[in-house]
């Protein structure tokens, strides 16, 4: 592999699948078998509130979100996924019951991705993919419950300054009203911050 | 007038507003308040009234794109025909063929009260834009007419306002370059004359 573009690709995900996760290579060969390829532009809903999730995505370029809508219209931004990692509604793949979030690109973007119904089919017979994906969704799982930890226990400050830390180019590609959504804060104190703390 | 085939209209229309959202993305959403109101003479707009006019643009044509596609329409990729008003608009607003100003009708002179809250408007504005944008691929773009903010009983070919409005866009992220320009050079020369000095 390596010598197509698709070939690029799989080895962009298998070199990240061997750092977080390690399974054998005749796992990993199957694993790797059947991606593929899907460009999305700037703004485009993957996954629609309501609908089943489809296919589990490996982000290979741009930013995407994870988001949901109250009654009034009034987005709260959840989750960026950006490259390399795994994106996709990942409850909503588990459960196979619709979705209660949109997936949604914030640029213009390129994945991998795998419908679903190939992971389960995978989980069925192979033990060692079946475990891959459970740690996989328990480190999202993770993930989640430490930002929700940074949610109640941070100042604002605090919080956009985390946020810079683990990603400090995130100014530069993303509105930064999605930001101030995902760090609970309003617009107005968003800008405050931008002025006060030193980038 | 010559017909431009609508996939090559729709996707250049995006392309080019992908670029000033982009710019807008990267650059005017991390400029602190001084860069926002920086204006190279009295006359002049800075940044932010730059940004707060294409918003005044973007409120009223943004809402009749919506109405237009809240509607059910047949589909259609016939090929956009450009009017000849249409045609006259867009040229007057292309800065590679000519650089008269202009003075904005009254609807359209900026009044800013919070520059962060006008560069964030303009880029929600814009990313709905380009929704609006890819969205009309799949409508006739020549028999449905939007009548013109400054004078309502001229209407416009909805794709001739697709395409003034990415033209008009571009005509004042050009002065905002310009502005950039001036900004950086006359720092520069403070920083000298601070260095300078005794």
């Amino acid at each position: 592999m390596g010598s197509t573009e698709i070939g690029q690709y799989i080895d962009v995900l298998e070199a990240y699948v061997k750092e977080y996760f390690s399974l054998s290579p005749d796992a990993l060969a199957e694993f790797l078998a059947s991606w593929k390829s899907f460009n999305a532009e700037r703004k485009e809903i993957l996954t629609q509130q309501g609908e089943n999730e489809k296919y589990l995505y490996f982000v290979l370029e741009g930013v995407q979100r994870v988001y949901t809508l109250n009654a009034e219209g009034k987005e709260a931004t959840l989750i960026f996924t950006y490259a390399p990692s795994f994106g996709g509604v990942l409850n909503a793949m588990m459960t196979g019951q619709p979705s209660q979030f949109f997936y949604e690109t914030l640029t213009s973007s390129r994945f991998l991705r795998l419908p679903v119904s190939e992971i389960k089919r995978m989980m069925l017979v192979n033990s060692e993919i079946a475990q891959m994906i459970n740690l996989g969704v328990s480190g999202a799982l993770g993930g989640v419950l430490n930002r929700l930890a940074e949610l109640q226990l941070m100042s604002s400050e605090e919080k956009f300054k985390s946020l810079l830390k683990r990603s400090p180019h995130i100014l530069t590609l993303v509105p930064h009203k999605y930001l101030a959504s995902y760090l609970g804060i309003d617009a107005t104190n968003f800008s405050k911050l931008m002025n006060k703390v030193k980038i | 007038m010559k017909a431009i085939e609508k996939k090559a209209f729709i996707a250049d229309l995006f392309q080019r507003t992908e670029i000033i959202l982009n710019q807008a993305i990267q650059q005017y959403q991390n400029l602190d308040e001084a860069a926002l109101t920086f204006s190279v003479d009295e006359r002049s707009w800075n940044i932010a009234q730059c940004l707060t006019h294409l918003n005044t643009y973007s409120h009223y044509y943004l809402p009749k794109m919506k109405a237009v596609l809240d509607k059910a329409h047949e589909f259609s990729m016939a090929a956009y025909v450009p009017g000849w008003l249409g045609t006259y608009f867009i040229g007057l607003m292309d800065v590679n063929k000519s650089n008269r100003k202009y003075k904005a009708a009254k609807r359209h002179q900026p009044q800013v009260t919070d520059v962060y809250a006008e560069v964030a408007e303009f880029i929600a504005q814009q990313e709905l834009f380009l929704k609006y944008i890819k969205a009309f691929e799949k409508i006739d773009v020549n028999r449905i007419k939007i009548p013109i903010s400054i004078n309502s009983l001229i209407k416009l070919r909805l794709g001739d306002v697709l395409a003034f409005m990415v033209m008009h866009n571009e005509r004042h992220t050009a002065q905002i370059k310009n502005i950039q320009r001036a900004h950086s050079n006359a720092l520069a020369e403070r920083a000298v004359f601070a260095a300078l000095a005794p």
